[in-house]
């Protein structure tokens, strides 16, 4: 695929991820995807994932966790396989109400039409300061009832 | 300027940085340039900076306060006026030998051929981590001298 059809792609995976439609957005994923992201004590949601199953918990678990208040990729670049989108988040922690935002930076490789890595960058003291505040209780494993995706809803 | 000529002004950056050419980097700046760190608590080099003083007080802050181990900007992307380059960077805090590094994201904005502005990203919880290991006087005023001596033992 050629960069601007990359960039195209990773907007359909926005959409889809907005759109809280997790089966489009895994979809999207290759099998074995890489799926980094900075690991943080007491935060269940950082670390590195691979594959489809875990990449769905990881969504599972950011949802069951925290609200997402603003959700905006601001502008992207591409060059050979590789993406990158600058953005911007806020969130609020369900547990206690808690508010931390920060700009992003992404990072994907697309392979054969595919998501082979994703990559996060972002400013990890924030989140890891929202939930210290947050104490113990705060960070919460998926219920069985949890949609994959309900960044949006409240 | 092209978006070619972007990416080779922002090499010509990096270069003179490695260096520890501070008169070059220094140049290469717009009088009016916005340098933004994230906040962080603790850390004096962090936040946002205007001007070629303000911004050679901070590379004078993150040299003394701390020395650079390995500095590598890897894929460079251009779009408009934008340059985006992905690298890796490790640090030892000078005060007490604490290591941290990550991955980092520059974001470049190039205008009338000089760079106007300039934000990282980078995952901030491991310089705070390292400093609130190193004690409250691991980040160092200002030393007088190199502007850049981020290679130096």
């Amino acid at each position: 695929m050629n960069e601007q059809a990359n960039i195209d792609f990773v907007k359909q995976c926005y959409a889809a991820y907005m759109a809280a439609d997790a089966e489009k957005l895994l979809s999207y994923m290759a099998p074995d995807v890489e799926w980094n992201v900075a690991e943080l004590p007491n935060i269940e949601f950082s670390g590195d994932r691979r594959g489809r199953q875990e990449v769905g918990e990881f969504f599972q678990q950011v949802a069951a966790n925290q609200i997402c208040r603003n959700f905006e990729a601001k502008e992207f670049f591409a060059n050979g396989d590789r993406v990158v989108v600058l953005g911007h988040y806020d969130w609020t922690l369900r547990e206690s109400g808690v508010e931390w935002g920060c700009d992003w930076v992404h990072i994907f490789t697309v392979t054969d039409g595919q998501v082979a890595s994703f990559q996060e960058l972002l400013d990890s003291y924030k989140v890891f300061d929202a939930y210290r505040q947050s104490g113990d209780t705060a960070v919460r494993a998926p219920t069985p009832g949890d949609a994959i995706l309900r960044p949006f809803m409240h | 300027m092209s978006e070619q000529a972007n990416i080779d002004l922002v090499k010509k950056f990096y270069k003179a940085y490695i260096q520890g050419d501070g008169e070059t980097v220094l140049s290469l700046m717009s009088p009016g340039i916005e340098w933004i760190i994230p906040d962080m608590p603790g850390i004096a080099f962090s936040g946002t900076r205007h001007g070629k003083e303000q911004l050679t007080e901070f590379f004078q802050t993150v040299a003394a306060s701390q020395q650079l181990r390995r500095f590598e900007p890897r894929e460079f992307f251009a779009g408009g006026d934008k340059v985006v380059v992905l690298g890796h960077h490790d640090w030892t805090v000078r005060a007490s030998c604490v290591e941290f590094g990550s991955d980092w994201a520059h974001t470049f904005t190039v205008q009338d051929g000089a760079i106007a502005a300039f934000s990282q990203m980078m995952d901030t919880y491991q310089v705070v981590e390292a400093y609130r290991q190193s004690g409250p006087a691991a980040v160092r005023a200002p030393v007088a001298g190199a502007i850049l001596r981020p290679m130096l033992q």
